[in-house]
């Protein structure tokens, strides 16, 4: 057993590459290793920016032996008289096996000649050379370039190759580099070539040339260092920053924080300005206070070497002109109200055969209109709802947003503000962007809600109008997130009101050949994207399909109904329950319509279930107008004894007409009460 | 870096005419057109074009119109000068070549930090692509250094690589000053002493004085001419006509002339003329039998 080792020195990777990199040579490597029948122990992958690289200990010296089977001729045609026939010596020889080396298996007519190979394993040596070049062209990059005149391809310039079995170097060569025993250090400090003897000499030999090769460990150095600066003085990264751990630490080969000061002034400026050009720009760390969370004018900065006081005035410099920057964007954004950006954004093209932003944002606001009004939303609101619709856009036209996308709505807040517009206004504007992504957090108040309901409806009814719907994994305009975000704000702010309502009275604002087609595929868009989004909520289809009775009437309703439903689901009693429920509905279906005779009940069983079923009708009633699905279920779990007994002991099939249409026309009445909630038609028993 | 010994703008030029210069590199002038950049300049557009080795260095004022700000921010300039380096095709050792040229101005990388941080350039109105960093010098980009990959729509093959220095914040970060406005240009006179009024004069310009009818106009005739040029195969005409479309598109664009849906015409209409010129520089080349390629094998 020997170790080897392999080292690609680049030129600096993209550190948004440098993780995956890292990760697939070592994948890739020890995949093909597997492959080629070559057992090893410990593996250690490392990387920097410069270098990426495997140690992996005890590697087999040869392959591990193997033997092939390959079917011949069967038994009957390989013989002639006990002796090979033509047919398997023909085998023989395309196979390079002698007789001695087969067997026969099977039984009466299924025998056949087996050839049975003993392959002896390569020298890893001789294999290692064909392994690397293999893993180093499998590796997929987002971007890739070429440097030199073989044309190969990488993510950046490859300019040295490291490549040691034992203490041997592994012939290899790539876009015109030989492998070597050389390798580099810290490029601050030393542009000579170091030597590395053995493979595990490595990573010791690097930390002596101010390199610290292991990924993870880099990290958690940073991480440490950045710990130490901040605690004592009670300050923290805020949770925005969290991303530059990696970053900083695919940016050096030895993380060096240091703890820095802007300007007390640049405070005035909006937090998230202030964080987004250090975060973006920089790469600094933002630090807010641990008490209060409120941001500092402190920041780390990470350097690559050690000796980093002098670098101090540097990184200020740097942060003070890009603050500066944000300053004047500020500025000169609020020389003008918000309110004064809409013509601007008339020059902004949404689409080419659906106008101008502000045509998109003239339709928000009449969507949100009619939201207001079916959800008789008050005075004031209404008329911040339509503040926030008419203002939601304007930042987008800013020089500020125009730098930083990602701060789009949020300088809608602050400049809808300092424009002198009400406060709930101005956060309109922030939230009606929630929730922006899986797991973020919804609008916190109507407006918003409202709002970004009317956005993302108008971009769905805009784009199915020039006839651009999604289309199986095709869908450019992210309609099926949108839809997703509307019904989580419906259920988490339990708005009521009508989605085909709203739909039919805004078909109007678009232009279109078809429009009952347009409405059609529209309703059935929604239908279908609220089913599945009620099974990714963990809901099942048959439980779905059961509550989901005009749905696009109230869908915050049937999510009520869907849940209840799904709370009593794997209870057997209630199993069991539905599914004589759905035998009742089924039979009913049959039945027709009769009058029901109270006289008639003949059985003690029949007359039972329907003493109970009197006994509790007024109460669901009442309940399924209060709403109160649960409780309207757990009375619907008070017929299992009644229903039970009557199914065993009566038949509802009876011979007499009278007595048959009677029976079905108890069942028909208790199932009715319950269908404004559930569809018993639609369950299904588990493993059906 | 010795803060006794500063060096100032010009030396700071002197400086890396003379490394690049001992390096090989043919030492040119700014070109005569207004350039929004060093790219722009025949020297790099063209000549990393085609299979001829080249490798050279030149000073390009780059105006950027919509940069100007009035003289009044320390940073931001409608006109600031670049140092330019084209070599093809691109040597090993380009990142040391490249950290030298900086170290030799008086850098000690042990205290200074200087990293090479992720950042892929493209030039739409050039259809040219390239992949690279800036450079940073404690936390401040000091250089773009790209390999190109494609210029004017064309593969490029062997790969020049570029280097664009930006002078003013070198000497900035040499001399410990926070406006660039105060940066010694000589012993006697500063940045500003020689170019405030000048960013003054011309962010009014392009901001608030610029014809706007005019530069339409002559954007439209310069295209033309372009076209009227290429039909007599003068190549390196017709690149000035667009290097003139260029700079007059970012005139109208600084001026707020253009809708997003104008600007994006635009900068098609200036590509679209690039590839042209492109393609017809390699075959005009072509035909003269890449007269560099000899100098090389001699």
């Amino acid at each position: 057993m020997k170790d080897m080792l392999v080292e690609i020195g680049v030129e600096e990777l993209p550190h948004a590459t440098c993780q995956s990199a890292i990760d697939d040579f070592h994948r890739a490597f020890t995949e093909r290793l597997k492959e080629e029948r070559i057992t090893y122990g410990t593996v250690s992958p490392f990387g920097t920016p410069r270098r990426l690289c495997l140690l992996i200990e005890d590697v087999q010296e040869r392959q591990e032996d193997f033997k092939t089977e390959k079917r011949g001729p069967s038994f009957e045609k390989a013989y002639v008289d006990g002796k090979p026939s033509q047919a398997l010596r023909g085998f023989l020889k395309g196979n390079g096996v002698e007789v001695g080396e087969t067997v026969v298996r099977g039984t009466g007519n299924s025998k056949y000649v087996f050839a049975i190979q003993e392959i002896k394993g390569k020298s890893t040596e001789q294999l290692l050379p064909e392994i690397l070049n293999h893993v180093v062209r499998s590796m997929r990059f987002p971007k890739s370039m070429r440097w030199e005149s073989s044309g190969f391809s990488y993510p950046r310039p490859i300019r040295w190759i490291l490549f040691l079995f034992g203490e041997k170097v592994i012939p290899f060569e790539l876009a015109g580099i030989c492998a070597d025993r050389y390798t580099f250090g810290h490029r601050a400090y030393t542009d000579e070539v170091i030597t590395i003897d053995t493979p595990r000499d490595y990573e010791s030999v690097l930390r002596g040339a101010s390199v610290m090769p292991n990924r993870a460990q880099r990290r958690k150095e940073l991480e440490a260092q950045i710990l130490s600066l901040t605690g004592p003085l009670g300050l923290k990264v805020p949770e925005a920053g969290n991303i530059l751990y990696d970053e900083n630490t695919d940016l050096t080969e030895f993380p060096h924080a240091l703890i820095c000061k802007f300007d007390e002034d640049f405070l005035q400026l909006p937090p998230e300005v202030l964080i987004s050009e250090m975060i973006e720009h920089q790469h600094y760390f933002p630090l807010v206070d641990e008490k209060t969370g409120e941001l500092t004018n402190s920041f780390v900065a990470v350097s690559n070497i050690a000796d980093n006081s002098q670098s101090k005035a540097g990184y200020r410099r740097v942060l003070r002109a890009r603050l500066n920057d944000g300053r004047f964007f500020y500025n000169e954004d609020r020389k003008i109200k918000l309110d004064g950006y809409l013509e601007r954004l008339g020059a902004v093209t949404f689409h080419e055969k659906l106008g101008s932003m502000r045509d998109r944002v003239e339709r928000t606001g009449t969507i949100s209109a009619s939201l207001c009004e079916a959800l008789s939303v008050d005075k004031e609101t209404t008329s911040h709802v339509k503040t926030v619709a008419r203002l939601c856009k304007n930042d987008l036209v800013t020089l500020m947003v125009g730098e930083f996308p990602q701060l789009q709505g949020i300088m809608g807040y602050y400049y809808a503000l300092s424009s002198g517009h009400a406060e709930s206004a101005a956060l309109g504007i922030r939230e009606h962007y929630s929730p922006r992504f899986a797991g973020d957090e919804l609008p916190t108040a109507v407006e918003g809600a409202l709002v970004g309901i009317a956005d993302r409806l108008d971009t769905i009814m805009a784009i199915f109008s020039i006839g651009l719907r999604p289309k199986g994994s095709k869908d450019p305009f992210a309609l099926r997130r949108r839809v997703l975000a509307i019904i989580r704000i419906i259920i988490g702010l339990k708005l009521h009101f009508s989605i085909r309502k709203l739909i039919e009275h805004s078909l109007g604002l678009y232009s279109m050949d078809d429009a009952d087609k347009v409405r059609e595929d529209l309703e059935q868009f929604f239908h279908n994207r609220i089913k599945s989004i009620f099974t990714e909520f963990g809901f099942s289809y048959d439980e779905i399909d059961a509550s989901l009775a005009n749905v696009l009437d109230d869908v915050y309703e049937a999510y009520r109904r869907v849940e209840a439903l799904h709370k009593l689901r794997g209870n057997d009693d209630f199993e069991d329950l539905l599914i004589s429920f759905r035998r009742m509905s089924n039979i009913i279906e049959e039945g027709g319509r009769f009058n029901f005779l109270e006289s008639l009940l003949k059985e003690k069983e029949e007359k039972a279930l329907h003493g109970h079923f009197l006994s509790m009708r007024e109460s669901i009633v009442e309940n399924i107008q209060k709403r109160n699905y649960a409780e309207v279920y757990r009375i619907l779990s008070t017929f299992k004894p009644y229903v039970d007994s009557f199914f065993d002991n009566v038949l509802v099939m009876d011979e007499n007409l009278e007595l048959r249409q009677n029976r079905l026309r108890l069942l028909q009445n208790i199932t009715l009460v319950f269908s404004d909630i559930i569809d018993f038609s639609k369950i299904v028993q588990p493993g059906e | 870096m010795g803060m006794e010994w500063c060096m100032t703008f010009q030396e700071v030029i002197f400086q890396l005419n003379s490394y690049w210069s001992s390096r090989g590199a043919l030492v040119v002038q700014p070109y005569d057109l207004e350039t929004g950049a060093g790219t722009f300049n025949p020297a790099t557009m063209l000549r990393s074009l085609g299979p001829e080795p080249w490798n050279v260095a030149y000073v390009e004022p780059s105006r950027r119109p919509s940069d100007g700000r009035y003289g009044e921010n320390p940073n931001r300039l409608s006109l600031f000068y670049q140092y330019q380096v084209l070599i093809k095709p691109s040597p090993d050792n380009v990142q040391d070549l490249f950290l030298s040229s900086i170290g030799n101005l008086g850098i000690d990388f042990r205290k200074h930090d200087v990293r090479f941080v992720h950042d892929d350039w493209e030039s739409p109105t050039l259809g040219a692509t390239g992949l690279g960093w800036e450079v940073w010098l404690d936390g401040m980009e000091i250089t773009q250094f790209t390999y190109f990959q494609q210029v004017g729509g064309i593969e490029l093959d062997p790969v020049s690589v570029e280097l664009t220095y930006g002078l003013e914040r070198i000497t900035m970060f040499l001399q410990g000053k926070d406006d660039v406005f105060d940066i010694m240009w000589n012993e006697s006179l500063s940045y500003g002493d020689i170019r405030k009024r000048e960013e003054y004069e011309f962010s009014t310009y392009n901001f608030e004085a610029a014809s706007v009818e005019m530069h339409r106009s002559w954007f439209n005739d310069f295209e033309k001419e372009a076209q009227q040029c290429m039909e007599r195969d003068l190549v390196l005409p017709a690149y000035d006509m667009v290097i003139k479309c260029s700079h007059t598109f970012n005139i109208l664009d600084a001026r707020g002339a253009l809708s997003v849906t104008e600007r994006t015409a635009y900068i098609s209409r200036v590509r679209n003329l690039a590839r042209m010129v492109a393609e017809a520089y390699v075959r005009s080349r072509e035909r003269q039998g890449f007269p560099l390629m000899e100098e090389q094998a001699q």
